[in-house]
């Protein structure tokens, strides 16, 4: 399919039918990835809020499927060099930003 | 039920009397925004509908220039309705103020009578000047231009001049700022380059940096405020939060510029930059759920304004869900280059708009007519249950969310038949456009339309009469607070 990927941004062509499932897989990961960042960080504020064990267990659940939807993502637009380090870097940001956030929000509301 | 109640305005201070104004033109021009869009909307389902009298064309670009007006004309609105109370004086250069709402909505009426009278032509330099000056989104003939500018800078004087006569505060500050930008950046959209590639450059400054900007910093500080009126938040912290959102937006805001870079000709690196940076900008909106979610929790807040709170949460999730995930979906190269350009956009802009800026407005609608009111409860218990607003929330917000499923699916349909099958071609342009599906799509986007009509119709109905028999006076958490201490 080859247009899809980081080497072959041009439309000049036909992309064909595994390209357009792989263009689906792509726009439907785009949206879960923040979806479960979004889900993964309420999760997250809400077991620290009432200290509960299994709300932090389903944010990390749901951080656990934020990765596979950027394997999926990744996968699907075949990203290469580059790309798959801004993927990783997205990662680090989408689990790290809620910790900050806490730790920021209970020292401006002492 | 006393007259004084339902005719509030001696209730009013200078600035918010003239904010009542901007606010009652912004309520006409969201009807026209509807109106002119629904008008389009049906063109594409029946293109000679109206050609020749009112063209697609036409009707297009009021329907995008309405909306643009409005939100602008809400904003200077609510900061006209908070300023004396943050300022703590009142504002300085009123008549100026009272002198530029009148210009400035004389100038819409005189730029829209000039579209539908005048609709084709030749493009000439006097034709840019005083009919349309034919760049997407900002048509307006530059001697309205120049208008704009002007009224924005007569805001900014007033604004910090109040400021400066009576208190600053943190949201004053981050205020005034934004203000010297939201004058200064239209302006790059007001000269003309013969090269394409740097005339979209420029022009992109205004649509994503002034409108995506400027005015999402100037929404954060009529959401403090808001913050602080309607749930009683210490004011510290919000203004702490402002400058915190403020910077992680126009951290990853900024250069996300650089998604609208990909196809206009600009070097290649702004595919690098433009995807790093889109990538990233969701995380602050994520991030912020930690915030909600901690405030929510250990506040317990209760508000004497049910229908402005709701109108609040609204925007947070709309802003979430329209500019987040919508956002993100299409924003990496990779996917923009097959989705750009098609109803994929269309579903993106009208779930964003509304749900970053028109829930905004909306909400402060609600707060300045509880002081219309005289101040009464518009919290539970109300007269009719408050069936009005809450039919008026969802009928819009569904109206919305439902054009942009439809226009997704157009969208989809758009890149799979015009990008992919047929390569983008010319004739798979219009081969997409008769699609079954794309004509479904358009069917129910018009169907969703006319349930936002009918949500604008609700909404203007319970602005003009909520709390109208309503005695119980609103408490409102400030007050709690301060008896309280």
């Amino acid at each position: 399919m080859g247009a899809l990927g980081h080497e072959g941004l041009n439309i000049v062509g036909p992309m064909g039918p595994e390209g357009l499932d792989a263009f689906l897989r792509a726009v439907i990961a785009g949206a879960l990835v923040v979806v479960f960042g979004a889900v993964y960080a309420a999760c997250f504020a809400f077991g620290r809020l009432f200290s509960s064990l299994i709300l932090m267990r389903v944010a990390y659940g749901c951080f656990g499927l934020l990765m596979v939807t950027v394997y999926v993502l990744a996968t699907s637009l075949q990203l290469g060099g580059v790309w798959n380090v801004l993927m990783v870097l997205m990662l680090v940001a989408y689990f790290v930003a809620p910790r900050m956030i806490w730790r920021l929000t209970a020292a401006t509301h002492e | 039920m006393s007259t004084a109640k339902i005719t509030g305005i001696a209730a009013l201070d200078g600035g918010q009397r003239l904010a009542v104004k901007y606010f009652a033109v912004a309520i006409v021009l969201f009807g026209a925004q509807i109106l002119f869009g629904l008008l389009a909307g049906f063109q594409y389902l029946s293109p000679d509908f109206l050609y020749g009298v009112v063209d697609f064309s036409v009707n297009r670009m009021v329907h995008i220039n309405a909306m643009i007006v409005w939100m602008l004309f809400g904003f200077i609105g609510s900061i006209y309705w908070l300023i004396e109370d943050e300022s703590g004086t009142e504002v300085v250069g009123l008549w100026l103020g009272n002198l530029a709402f009148w210009l400035f909505t004389i100038a819409v009426v005189i730029v829209v009578v000039v579209y539908l009278v005048i609709q084709t032509g030749p493009g000439q330099i006097e034709s840019i000047w005083f009919i349309n000056e034919g760049r997407e989104y900002i048509e307006a003939p530059r001697w309205a231009d120049v208008g704009i500018v002007v009224c924005l800078l007569i805001f900014f004087y007033n604004v910090a001049a109040t400021f400066m006569k009576g208190r600053w505060s943190g949201i004053a500050g981050v205020l005034v700022l934004d203000l010297v930008a939201v004058a200064g950046m239209y302006l790059t959209g007001m000269f003309y380059s013969p090269n394409l590639s740097m005339d979209q450059f420029w022009w992109w400054w205004v649509i994503h940096l002034w409108v995506e900007a400027t005015w999402e910093v100037l929404v954060g500080c009529i959401m403090a405020w808001g913050l602080i009126k309607t749930l009683g938040a210490r004011r510290q912290i919000v203004t702490t939060w402002l400058y915190i959102e403020v910077a992680l937006m126009l951290g990853s805001g900024i250069l996300g510029l650089g998604h609208h870079y990909f196809w206009i000709g600009t070097p290649e690196y702004w595919l690098t930059v433009g995807g790093f940076f889109s990538a990233l900008e969701p995380v602050p909106l994520v991030a912020m759920v930690v915030h909600a979610v901690y405030d929510s929790g250990v506040h317990r807040f209760k508000s004497p304004n049910h229908p402005a709170l709701a109108w609040l949460i609204a925007h947070a999730f709309g802003n979430f869900f329209g500019a987040g995930v919508w956002g993100f979906m299409h924003t990496l190269p990779q996917v923009n280059i097959y989705t750009h350009g098609t109803q994929w956009s269309a579903s993106h802009g009208h779930f964003a708009f509304f749900g970053a800026y028109a829930t905004m407005n909306i909400a402060v609608f609600y707060i300045a007519a509880q002081r219309w009111r005289g101040n009464v409860n518009f919290g539970g218990g109300l007269v009719d249950n408050g069936w009005k607003w809450k039919w008026a929330l969802g009928l819009l917000n569904g109206g919305v969310v439902g054009m942009t499923m439809a226009l997704l699916v157009s969208g989809y349909d758009q890149v799979f038949i015009e990008r992919a099958l047929e390569g983008a071609t010319w004739s798979g342009f219009f081969k997409a456009q008769q699609n079954v599906w794309y004509l479904q799509g358009m069917w129910w986007r018009q169907i969703f339309g006319y349930m936002t009509l009918a949500g604008f119709f609700l909404l203007v109905w319970d602005l003009m009469t909520i709390g109208v028999r309503e005695t119980r006076p609103a408490v409102f958490p400030t007050e709690v607070a301060e008896h309280a201490a």
